[in-house]
């Protein structure tokens, strides 16, 4: 049975990307495009700072001075005066060195961890590590709003805790934590507490002296820097081992060249968003307002953390009845670019921790996904989204997703 | 978005290309995505010939089109665009593919004359047509 063509005159009147010839990139949770300045730095310290930092000679001291001038920036910026920085090559990185380092310098067999469910890899992968070094890791549970229950963590604070670690804002729902509050409830109790502030820097203010942090770690690309670089900062009485080894790792914590260009690069990043706070906060805010409102009015839109707090522009949603990937193979077809949640775990069969954690069923998982907008995002790429997806749930709601044969036909199966 | 659609070019003397095919992403895990690029807008004969390897629905309101083979891949695109995807996430993944690529050809064979490229995998990777020797024109014959 032949399908009958429409008239479309000079062209066809379906859903066109000619309607939008550029692209809507919304997975700024994943990686944030580089600002101007962040890029300028770097390109100038390829030219001007790329000595050994560690080198005794004026050209070493001059890359010296521009790490030592980024170190003064980030703690300024964190709260955290005479903390000791360790750059590192990522986020995942510094989480491993906070995890590993801290336990292999201050745990002992018997003494306990405590992670929530949700934490990204870098640090739940590091969960059998710790068992394997004799360590109890006990999990602290999140609630149906993606927030750490507060009550259940204090509960597993005992006498043998040594370490916290809870992330500031998640990864894949952007939520933000009470950090503040788990500070100083392990403050109390003298238990470290690290803080994986990777989603949550350039978003949020943060004061590891106010909130009572130990370790924080961060990455630039989260916030319009470069990719490879990344911090942990540390709480400057505070004993960490280094979990590699070679030159400099007594003084450096972490071996190796530092990235000179990368780190001046990371620091341009920091400057930008602080020149541009009071504008970023307003625009990341409208941005959310306005995308909130116009995903409300679609039918079975569902905010998968409620009312809870959010870092501006995070949403992870879902529609009810659209498999999520097929919604964001659609979306992409059409120049938006979505993720399932975390980039990192993309590719994994497996169901989100994170939203398993919250207790979702197995098929609000498959229907849910990221839309992480950033500074750059403008309005009219909403309106596209937004335009975009009601004819686009609609009719994936209608077709059958590719494991489930059930669906009501929009037009019947013409061949088969 | 058309980058798919903007790679084709004709890089052969005497031949146009008609369609281009690629990975977009590939996965042991999870879904392998295909894409598929024409020289010419996606029309309904184009669709009908991919629906002998599946199940085929069209959304009249949107033009998106979808050929499902349960548990094995979904084809999907939209009318009047110039790419199809292929999502496929049953273990044996090339000879899905292969079922598509060969709907693809026979469906330009039907039209004229063509000429394959293929991966190393043995999957399509593009598609030609002989370029018509021009008319000549004759000035002043008359």
């Amino acid at each position: 049975m032949a399908i009958p063509e429409r008239s479309s005159g000079t062209r066809h009147p379906y859903l066109s990307r000619q309607d939008f010839p550029g692209s809507c990139y919304f997975d700024n949770g994943a990686a944030t495009p580089m600002s101007a300045a962040a890029m300028e730095a770097l390109t100038q310290a390829c030219r001007l700072a790329w000595a050994n930092p560690s080198s005794l000679h004026g050209t070493g001291r001059e890359a010296r001075e521009k790490v030592l001038e980024v170190e003064q920036l980030l703690r300024a910026e964190l709260g955290a005066e005479h903390a000791r920085i360790a750059f590192t090559g990522s986020g995942t990185e510094a989480n491993n060195m906070a995890v590993l380092g801290y336990w292999s310098a201050n745990g002992r067999p018997g003494e306990r961890v405590i992670i929530s469910r949700f934490e990204h890899p870098a640090i739940l992968e590091c969960i059998d590590v710790l068992r394997q070094q004799g360590a109890e890791v006990m999990m602290a549970d999140i609630r149906r709003d993606g927030v750490v229950d507060l009550e259940q963590l204090e509960s597993l604070l005992n006498e043998h805790a040594r370490l916290v670690s809870v992330m500031a804002v998640n990864n894949e729902l952007g939520t933000i934590q009470p950090i503040g509050r788990i500070g100083r409830m392990c403050r109390e109790r003298r238990i470290a507490f690290h803080t994986d502030a990777v989603q949550a820097v350039g978003k949020i203010r943060l004061s590891m002296a106010d909130s009572c942090i130990d370790l924080l770690s961060l990455t630039a690309h989260k916030f319009h820097g470069p990719r490879g670089v990344g911090a942990l900062v540390i709480r400057p009485d505070l004993l960490i081992n280094p979990i590699a080894y070679g030159g400099a790792s007594d003084t450096l914590l972490r071996p190796g060249t530092q990235n000179v260009p990368g780190i001046t690069a990371l620091g341009a990043a920091v400057r930008f968003f602080r020149e541009q706070r009071e504008v970023m906060e307003r625009t990341r805010r409208e941005l959310d307002i306005y995308l909130l409102e116009g995903l409300s009015c679609i039918p079975g839109f569902h905010l998968n953390t409620g009312g809870a707090e959010r870092v501006h522009g995070v949403f992870n949603v879902r529609f009810d009845g659209v498999d999520a990937d097929s919604l964001i193979q659609h979306l992409d077809y059409f120049g938006v670019h979505c993720s399932r949640g975390s980039a990192c775990s993309a590719a994994s069969p497996k169901l989100s921790a994170t939203l398993t954690a919250m207790g979702l069923t197995e098929k609000e998982i498959q229907e849910s996904f990221r839309i992480s907008m950033g500074f750059f995002n403008a309005q009219h790429e909403i309106d596209w989204l937004l335009g975009l997806l009601p004819p686009l749930v609609s009719c994936l709601r209608a077709m059958p997703d590719k494991s489930t044969h059930v669906g009501k036909l929009m037009s019947a199966p013409v061949c088969s | 978005m058309e980058a798919h659609a903007k790679a084709i070019q004709d890089d052969e003397p005497g031949m146009r290309t008609l369609a281009l095919s690629g990975c977009i992403s590939e996965c042991a895990h999870k879904e392998t995505i295909v894409y598929y690029a024409f020289a010419e807008p996606i029309d309904r004969a184009l669709v009908e010939s991919l629906a002998r390897v599946g199940e085929l629905y069209v959304d009249e309101v949107t033009g998106i089109f979808k050929v499902i083979q349960m548990d094995h891949f979904y084809v999907f695109g939209v009318l009047g665009e110039r790419e199809l995807r292929i999502c496929m996430y049953y273990s044996d993944k090339i000879s899905d593919r292969l079922k598509i690529d060969r709907q693809l050809v026979e469906h330009f064979q039907a039209r004229g004359e063509v000429s394959m490229r293929y991966n190393k995998s043995g999957s399509l990777a593009r598609i030609a047509t002989p370029v018509s020797t021009p008319e000549i024109v004759l000035v002043g014959a008359h």
